[in-house]
């Protein structure tokens, strides 16, 4: 008894050293590889074109503005939808009239070949199809009539239409 | 005492995990949506079931038999989060590609099968050789599996357009098609085996 | 926070993205206890049960233990222990308790440990009901209900997969594919059906 409580104690410890170790070795790069991402989903993605982005915050949390040669050419929004399972983590890129510039994915756990072609892009080309759907559209025209959704995984599709339309129509009201 | 080659080469084969064991059926079918991912799969598993095989054979002396599952759970968690902190770190694409499969790993049948049934049981040398076969065979498997369900469900392989004017069944794709296939290549498998019996014993 | 989004979560839970049939965890114990229908319930009412308390028990290490200490990313390691440790408590107070029901059931009880719908669904839920370190309103709530349904659906799949195969074996299947091949493709049958769902909204 006393010998297997040693053991094991033992054993947790050296494993809680080791996972120690890794994780403040890895923790910087893991937070790196964040920032890139949201980095580039807000340069390449969401609002392109700009090449001074300013962090702001309002009541309903944070945002960018985007400027060109020293004007307000658009804004960037943080989204989030509910998909299959979980969260869906969005950049929504508009300009000061509200027309969606695009839309970049930040996180999604939905399902593998299913609900994660929301961030698939074809062969041959440079962005994901279904994202691409949404540059140029006013709020009115956020819905699955106008916007193709991904065979298979409409709810998916939904929550992310959903939650772009929502979250513009917040941003452009309080503001 | 079996031979070092035969530790090795077994597990790709004769006691191929997925086909012959029927073991580590969960991420087979979830993850082999595209051969990316079955690959990724594959090496993260393989680097998991090889460092504990190796752990376990070398302290499976000092573990009391009836703690040896909470250890066994130990240290195979522990590496899979290794596995997880360094694909968050450096292949970020993948870690979200496999997603929840990634912690699951240590549920994975395989690695607590092996562990039990033979780290535990043999020197370091031969769960090193068990540990690679087992995980080569298992990423074949998956591989195998993956590349059918790409072709027919999305027309790619690796992501390469395999014919342009093949229209893909997305059914392969989703949760049947994995069934599906999976099914029959284990029915496959039984067929190979009952041919090559009775072609060396005859019929009866 | 109203009804809606509980009903939400069993609909997925059950139907929709059900455990075994859609989202591939648990299938060891579907494959292998799914012969005949009264182990299949046996079994699914243990799952149920593990699910739920396991579901309660990681909620509140997580939120409490893991994120205090700032420790999220030791959730496999400990929510697999404590899984396995509650496992076991189990085994030991039913053998105690009521050794009947140990006979009955002792079997599959260590298999539920490494039944990856019990680890899956403590892993989803941190994924869904805790954002940026903190936990979202209501989480301890639907977190608990949304392992009841995991473990609901996952018991419903091994009824339905138990009363084709009891029919099956009396079937005649090519011998090639007697067995598991055959229990697989029925699989792939029923979790087309289940498809079947996906639309379905409340």
């Amino acid at each position: 008894m006393f010998r297997s409580t040693v053991v094991l104690t033992t054993i947790c410890v050296l494993a809680a050293l080791t996972l120690g170790t890794t994780y403040s070795v890895t923790k910087p790069l893991i937070a790196n590889q964040e920032k890139k991402e949201r980095r580039r989903a807000l340069t390449q993605k969401a609002l392109p074109g700009a090449d001074e982005y300013k962090q702001r915050s309002f009541e309903g949390g944070e945002y960018y503005e985007g400027y060109r040669n020293g004007e307000l050419i658009g804004y960037a929004l943080f989204a989030e939808g509910d998909g299959y399972s979980g969260k869906i983590d969005m950049l929504v890129g508009i300009d000061r009239e509200g027309i969606i510039k695009g839309v970049g994915i930040l996180s999604q756990q939905e399902t593998p070949g299913l609900g994660d072609k929301c961030a698939e892009i074809r062969p041959g080309e440079d962005r994901p199809w279904f994202l691409r759907q949404f540059k140029g559209k006013r709020r009115s025209e956020l819905d699955l009539e106008n916007i193709e959704a991904i065979t298979g995984a409409t709810i998916t599709s939904e929550a992310i239409i959903k939650s772009v339309k929502k979250t513009v129509t917040e941003f452009l009201e309080k503001k | 005492m079996k031979s070092l080659s035969h530790e090795f080469k077994k597990g790709i084969l004769l006691e191929n995990p997925t086909f012959a064991l029927i073991l580590g059926l969960c991420p087979t079918l979830a993850v082999s949506t595209s051969v990316k991912n079955g690959l990724g799969m594959g090496l993260a598993a393989t680097f998991v079931l090889l460092s504990s095989n190796i752990i376990i054979s070398s302290i499976r002396n000092f573990i009391p038999y009836k703690i040896r599952i909470p250890c066994f759970i130990v240290v195979i968690a522990t590496f899979v989060t290794i596995v997880e902190l360094l694909l968050k770190a450096y292949l970020p694409g993948l870690s979200k590609a496999l997603g929840i499969f990634v912690p699951l790993i240590v549920v994975n049948c395989i690695i607590l099968g092996r562990a039990e049934a033979f780290a535990s049981k043999n020197t370091v040398v031969r769960s090193l050789l068990d540990g690679l076969g087992m995980g080569i065979g298992f990423t074949l498997a998956l591989l195998i599996i993956s590349a059918i369900r790409e072709i027919f469900g999305a027309g790619t392989i690796f992501g390469f357009t395999v014919s342009a004017s093949y229209q893909p069944a997305v059914i392969m794709i989703l949760a049947p098609g994995a069934l599906l296939t999976l099914g029959l290549l284990i029915g496959l498998c039984n067929w190979l085996n009952a041919s090559s019996r009775r072609r060396r014993y005859g019929s009866f | 926070m109203d009804l809606s989004e509980f009903m939400t979560i069993a609909i997925s839970a059950i139907f929709i993205n059900n455990f075994i049939l859609t989202r591939f965890l648990g299938l060891c114990p579907f494959m292998g206890v799914s012969k005949k229908t009264k182990p299949a319930l046996g079994m699914g009412a243990a799952v149920i049960f593990v699910m739920t308390i396991s579901g309660f028990i990681t909620w509140i290490v997580y939120k409490y233990l893991l994120i205090g200490f700032g420790l999220e990313y030791l959730r496999t390691i400990t929510f697999i222990l404590v899984i396995a440790v509650f496992v076991q408590f189990v085994e030991m107070a039913m053998l105690k308790i009521a050794p009947p029901l140990h006979r009955a059931m002792g079997i599959y009880i260590p298999l539920i440990t490494t039944n990856c719908a019990v680890l899956g669904v403590t892993v989803l839920n941190v994924n869904m009901f805790f954002k940026g370190g903190k936990a979202l309103p209501f989480s301890f709530a639907t977190s608990i209900f949304q392992a009841f349904c995991a473990g609901v659906g996952f018991a419903l799949a091994m009824l339905l997969m138990s009363g084709i195969r009891e029919r099956l074996d009396l079937a005649d299947a090519p011998e090639a594919l007697k067995g598991v091949p055959i229990a697989f493709i029925v699989a792939s049958l029923m979790s087309m059906a289940f498809l079947g769902f996906s639309g379905f909204r409340f």
